[in-house]
């Protein structure tokens, strides 16, 4: 039986392709930088010798032969497994097979709370586990981030903020193992913003932060939760912080800088 | 270069921009969660009946544990 690769190498007239391909790509002649990648003599194709990918140049395909190469490549989605992804999510694919092979730590997490939190919960903390794993590579997180918050909302975005800072395993689950009555009765309010954090951003002014602060307090005072933790990133919001919470005794906590690095602060405010 | 890819897979787009079979307007093509998909949200296809692969990070986590 031919192959659709041999297929196509016979369309495009390739007698041999001499290296061991990883990837067949479709892309468009202005995608490359020509002074790395073996160009053909018809240029309907690259070859990276280096990556091993195989380029199919789809503007540089003669319109004639355009039908037939598209049977190709129907004949090759039609295969059991096979796929055909847009470069990006090729990649996020890539390094999401990679990360659900060697994370174990994040797993454990995620194992943990299985049957303890929501369906949607749990997804949620699933990709927030791999956008902390990112966000500490120091790569761009902010699609993902939107990615979450567009599926699970105001929620999913709490549960992100919350993951990304360790409150899962730091607080959650130690709570969890302590007592499962006062797990059950301040997960909802954990998550729902209630309880526990201030992430500042960008679009909270002082007044908001103000707040919000005092909504904390009151509220971690009513269920009996000893802190209100703040977190900025950025100088921006760490300013707004700052100008929120001062070194001055308060009647009502007490200031502790428990984390500045980087352009990231965390503050505790210890109840009194 | 999405629409190209589209076209290969004898697909187009709607004033919507939502993706939709070329010989029939009114058939737009579903996910894995039964969802319409816009060219923006276009991650790719995969067989089985031709399931369209929404790009956010939730349906990639999801298609990496398949």
């Amino acid at each position: 039986m031919v192959t659709w690769f041999e297929r196509l190498k016979a369309h495009l007239r390739i007698d041999k392709v001499e290296l061991n391909l990883v990837k067949i790509n479709i892309t468009s002649s202005n995608c490359y930088n020509r002074t790395n990648i073996a160009a053909s003599n018809k240029e309907s194709y690259l070859i990276d010798k280096g990556e091993g990918d195989f380029n199919l140049l789809w503007d540089k395909i003669p319109p004639d032969k355009k039908p037939e190469i598209k049977q190709i490549v129907q004949s090759y989605i039609s295969e059991e497994g096979n796929k055909l992804l847009m470069g990006e999510t090729s990649e996020l694919l890539d390094n999401l097979y990679q990360y659900n092979q060697n994370n174990i730590n994040d797993k454990q997490v995620l194992n943990f709370f299985k049957n303890n939190i929501p369906f949607n919960d749990l997804e949620a903390l699933e990709s927030a586990l791999f956008l902390r794993f990112k966000f500490r590579k120091g790569e761009d997180i902010k699609k993902l981030k939107a990615d979450i918050r567009s599926r699970f909302g105001d929620r999913g975005n709490n549960i992100c903020n919350l993951c990304t800072a360790g409150y899962f395993e730091e607080f959650l689950i130690p709570l969890y193992n302590s007592s499962r009555e006062s797990f059950d009765q301040l997960y909802e309010l954990i998550i729902t913003n209630f309880l526990l954090a201030i992430f500042v951003h960008q679009g909270m002014e002082q007044d908001e932060v103000k707040t919000e602060i005092d909504r904390k307090i009151k509220a971690s005072k009513k269920y009996g939760i000893k802190f209100v933790h703040i977190h900025g990133i950025g100088e921006r919001n760490i300013n707004k912080i700052r100008e929120c919470v001062t070194d001055n005794e308060s009647p009502e906590y007490l200031v502790k800088e428990i984390f500045k690095k980087d352009n990231i602060l965390i503050i505790e405010l210890l109840l009194k | 270069m999405k629409r190209e890819i589209l076209d290969v897979l004898d697909k187009t787009v709607n004033e919507d921009n939502v993706i939709i079979e070329k010989g029939n307007p009114n058939q737009k093509v579903l996910t894995f969660d039964g969802e319409e998909l816009t060219l923006e949200e276009f991650g790719g296809i995969q067989k089985g009946s031709e399931v369209f692969i929404k790009n956010d990070l939730i349906s990639l986590m999801r298609l990496s544990k398949k």
